[in-house]
């Protein structure tokens, strides 16, 4: 903890945007189950798509916003590669200067680890480098930080028959740890999960109860992004509860979430989350959405 | 202005895709006939699945099974000739009651594939 209150606020701040700013973003689908993109985190997927993510609260004293944009397009059916960086506007509360520019670009490598259709599970893992001095002065960071990451999926149309109302729920979540390349920086465990709960999945093939677009593209969703900083901070954990909904469409996807501070250290205010993936293997199958190498 | 600055930085991207041709994407149920889960009176002589978009005839297939597994519907089933975003199949004329599973695969037009089960019962 004094060593990350020695960075100063701004970059206090840049840590918690930082967690709820995810590197990529993907669908996913495991038999019947679309995973869709979670906004807060990776999701299990590799796939070719673009996301947008805005974030807005209140936080460490200053009003941050937060646009991030990824890239994500694969190599083989199994292996792709990813792009993300984040546009930030930091207000403080002070009246001092506000601080906005480009924080450091993330590039990854993501694999398809596993994927079973008929248990409704999938399962990535990713390694990605925030590099460092390659944001704005002030907004990214001089050092770079390495992430190994690994992502899963497990849907619940596996549950019994008397629990089948249920079998349109699934759960996602992420490992990851960030290894910065300044030793005085702290390293943070990424662990974050989401519950949901598939609309079109319950229309689709549990029961027809009658519910009409737009309403039957929705997946209610909570997003838990948490992150817990190690050596020299005294195991912090910080993090939100995000509630929301996201949207499927042929080509994209939209969501909006709550961001809730899941503890006092995270902060007091709530903010909000916006977002748009746009899936261009729909979009554009037979060029930009496939990949390079069959 | 920062704020401006941001939302030109998102909407740009969405510029650029409008020129590109988009093709049909993955097909899923739009609705069916009997509808999903559902208790039906009277047994069904066909099984119909409306997609939200465009199927190949020669991949997509619908094919009715007891609880048990036996198959009761007739052949693989077919896309209608008026609708392609119809799939359907027969049944034979005496369904005694008890439950079935619909098994559905498509592909759609521009080749993703897709598929899915879900159940009915006959009283």
């Amino acid at each position: 903890m004094i060593r990350v209150r020695a960075l100063g606020a701004p970059v206090i701040a840049l840590l918690l945007v930082a967690a709820v700013a995810p590197a990529a973003h993907a669908h996913a689908i495991a038999g019947m189950r679309v995973f869709p993109a979670t906004m807060s985190f990776d999701d299990p997927g590799v796939a070719d798509e673009g996301s947008w993510v805005f974030s807005n609260i209140d936080n460490g004293g200053a009003n941050q916003n937060v646009l991030n944009g990824a890239f994500a397009k694969r190599l083989t059916h199994s292996f792709g590669i990813v792009a993300s960086s984040d546009y930030q506007y930091l207000m403080p509360q002070s009246g001092t200067q506000p601080a906005e520019g480009w924080d450091n670009v993330t590039v990854a490598g993501a694999y398809q680890l596993f994927v079973h259709p008929d248990s409704e599970s999938i399962g990535m893992v990713q390694f990605a480098d925030t590099i460092g001095n390659s944001g704005n002065h002030g907004i990214g960071t001089p050092y770079s930080t390495y992430t190994p990451e690994f992502a899963f999926g497990k849907g619940f149309g596996g549950l019994p028959h008397r629990w089948r109302m249920l079998r349109p729920m699934a759960f996602t979540g992420a490992l990851s740890v960030g290894f910065p390349t300044d030793p005085t920086v702290p390293r943070t465990l990424n662990w974050s999960f989401s519950l949901q709960y598939s609309i079109p999945y319950l229309q689709d093939f549990v029961r027809d109860v009658g519910i009409k677009g737009p309403f039957k593209n929705m997946v209610p969703i909570v997003e838990v992004p948490m992150q817990t900083c190690d050596r020299g901070c005294a195991d912090h954990t910080t993090g939100y509860i995000n509630p929301g909904v996201i949207w499927i469409g042929h080509y994209l996807q939209w969501g909006v979430e709550a961001q809730i501070p899941a503890n006092s250290r995270t902060g007091n205010s709530v903010g909000i989350l916006l977002g748009m993936d746009f899936y261009f293997d729909d979009i554009a199958p037979h060029s930009l959405g496939a990949p390079l190498f069959n | 202005m920062a704020m401006w600055r941001i939302l030109k930085f998102a909407i740009g991207p969405l510029v650029l895709l409008l020129p590109m041709r988009c093709a049909e994407a993955h097909a899923f149920p739009d609705h069916s006939l009997p509808k999903v889960g559902s208790d039906v009176a009277s047994a069904p002589t066909t099984v119909r699945i409306w997609f939200d978009g465009d199927i190949e005839p020669v991949f997509s297939t619908l094919i009715v099974k007891t609880a048990t597994g036996s198959q009761v519907s007739v052949g693989q089933g077919r896309v209608s000739a008026s609708n392609s975003t119809l799939l359907e199949t027969t049944l034979p004329k005496t369904l005694p009651p008890g439950k079935y599973y619909v098994y559905w695969s498509v592909i759609a037009r521009d080749g993703h594939h897709t598929n899915g089960r879900f159940p009915f019962r006959v009283e």
